[in-house]
């Protein structure tokens, strides 16, 4: 880390001026951002900015007021969706599934990975199951696949939830604060894994991030957001110390 | 003599009947507590009984009533729940809204329906051979949907925002369960009575995650309990005379306290036992334990 650019790339995602607002309160204002194949983009900004709303209107968990989302890589696994479905692979902010003990295993969670690949009505193939079992030996679940989620520590239970996003070979991987609440240790595997999923398998990846330090350190790019972008542009040239800046400017806007 | 009541042919049919309520209530019962949804077969069965009342009032059969009321009800809950009322806030209404309709249709009849009783508090016991056949045909709708849909029911429970982003439909899936839910509070309501209903449903679940298996386990755990109390409480009822459907759900109740003591007590003598002892009286017990070591733990967030 950092990552190399893609900057000859082709344009794997288009937002045009997507605004979006929670009743009267307008959140977004007029995003418009282009994302490059392989890009490794930290979304920033303080509490109430707009980061999750963005990063759920890219998944198609929220539909902009006005504005489009295009994704434009890969355009045969997308054919008639929008948003592409196999284009994405979400990790949420606090999934239920964190918040409450269910009886789940580590290899059900990934499991689920599979469904958007597979229609309504239908059982996992045997080369689902063999996709499930890439991404746990890839993720370094091997030992504790047959073990609760519940009983894992913060940083496996995020190794798991990244593993299940990516064993349906998304292009586009869409994390929300994932090392939220993960400690030191826990953190430095995280960014090992997702390098190197990065590095493997070439997507592209978009994540919301808190720690300044996390974000001027590990991402490429950094857009910085607080209802309308604020910075767009290489982390290196803007460091910590910028980081910190935007955010004082921020909270005084 | 154990389980006499299969000597009668009113036990047989309360036999088959309980195990068909106590499959599909169990099976869907995981599903509802996992969602947080405890009170909705609760909440459903008091619109079964505002159906049934309106069955009585309108001459026609009140099962059939019972049924178009549950539907519009599952429907209900789910339009309250987009107008941003909360779920439990919705079915409190629906609650309301069925056990006043049922009152209120009683009380214009001359005198309450002899029958009325028996769809309160259930009359396992007593019924006939079409109370059979409608609670069989509703169980095998139940269950082969919940079948067919499985992995769309394990979204919905277990993530339902990357249910959504993985394509799934997520609100006609939840409209669907309550469907579900509310066809088993029909079928299960001429059983064990619509006080009840939810008992069957919930305990079972409840006393089963105790025991925190994985999810397939779980269910099946589920069912086995929800079983083994409808033939333990329909022998009861058959010995003492007591009412069969309060019978079956003190069982449950006695279940969800064992597995409440196995999960708390048994992990205490683990940690106690040295590890040696601990393997030794597994494979005295026939229990196999794990010795694969476990990736090291980072701190428990």
């Amino acid at each position: 880390m950092p990552v190399d650019a893609p900057k000859n790339k082709p344009v794997c995602l288009t937002i045009n001026n997507v605004s979006f607002s929670y009743g009267a309160e307008p959140v977004l204002e007029n995003i418009s951002l282009v994302i490059r194949q392989e890009e490794f983009v930290g979304i920033a900004g303080p509490n109430g900015s707009g980061k999750t709303t963005l990063l759920k209107i890219l998944v198609g968990l929220l539909s902009p007021a006005t504005g489009t989302v295009e994704f434009t890589c890969h355009m045969d696994d997308c054919a008639g969706m929008s948003p592409c479905r196999p284009c994405i692979g979400y990790v949420p902010q606090q999934p239920v599934l964190r918040q409450q003990q269910f009886p789940v295993t580590v290899r059900e969670v990934i499991e689920m990975g599979t469904y958007g690949q597979s229609g309504i009505f239908t059982r996992p193939t045997a080369e689902d199951r063999i996709s499930v079992e890439k991404a746990i030996a890839e993720a370094g679940l091997g030992r504790v696949a047959e073990e609760l989620f519940s009983d894992l520590s913060g940083g496996q239970q995020q190794r798991v939830l990244i593993a299940r996003a990516l064993v349906g070979n998304p292009h586009i991987l869409a994390l929300d604060e994932p090392t939220n609440g993960v400690d030191a240790k826990s953190k430095q595997e995280f960014y090992s894994l997702l390098t190197h999923m990065h590095d493997k398998h070439k997507i592209t990846v978009l994540i919301i991030l808190h720690d300044l330090t996390e974000l001027s350190q590990m991402m490429e790019r950094i857009v910085f957001l607080h209802h309308r972008i604020l910075y767009d542009g290489p982390a290196q040239s803007l460091g910590s110390r910028g980081l910190w800046d935007l955010m004082v400017k921020a909270g005084n806007q | 003599m154990v389980l006499e009541f299969l000597m009668y042919n009113f036990g047989i049919r309360a036999f088959i009947g309980g195990l068909i309520v106590a499959v599909t209530c169990a099976s869907l019962g995981v599903f509802i507590v996992l969602r947080r949804l405890s009170l909705i077969s609760d909440g459903l069965g008091h619109v079964a009984f505002g159906g049934i009342a309106l069955g009585f009032w309108s001459g026609i059969y009140p099962l059939y009533t019972a049924i178009a009321s549950v539907l519009a009800g599952s429907v209900g809950i789910h339009a309250l729940s987009r107008l941003r009322v909360a779920s439990d806030a919705a079915i409190a209404i629906l609650f309301s809204a069925g056990l006043a309709l049922g009152v209120v249709l009683i009380s214009m009849a001359q005198s309450a329906p002899a029958d009325l009783l028996s769809y309160l508090f259930g009359t396992i016991l007593g019924i006939n051979d079409s109370d059979v056949y409608l609670a069989a045909g509703l169980g095998v709708i139940v269950l082969a949907v919940l079948v067919l849909l499985w992995k769309e029911w394990i979204g919905i429970t277990l993530d339902p925002d990357f249910a959504r982003v993985a394509g799934m439909p997520v609100t006609a899936l939840e409209i669907l369960f309550t469907v579900l839910v509310g066809l088993t509070v029909v079928v299960a309501t001429r059983l064990v009575g619509i006080l009840l209903v939810s008992s069957l449903m919930v305990i079972p679940a409840i006393a089963a995650l105790q025991l925190r298996q994985p999810f397939r386990r779980t269910i099946l755990a589920a069912i086995a309990i929800a079983i083994v109390s409808v033939i333990i409480g329909l022998q009861l009822s058959f010995s003492f005379n007591i009412a069969s459907g309060g019978a079956i759900v003190l069982v449950t109740i006695c279940f969800f306290i064992l597995t409440v003591i196995v999960s708390r007590v048994l992990p205490r003598i683990k940690k106690e036992l040295p590890v040696d002892e601990w393997n030794h009286q597994c494979t005295e017990l026939g229990f196999q334990e794990s010795n694969e070591s476990k990736e090291p733990e980072t701190e428990k967030n």
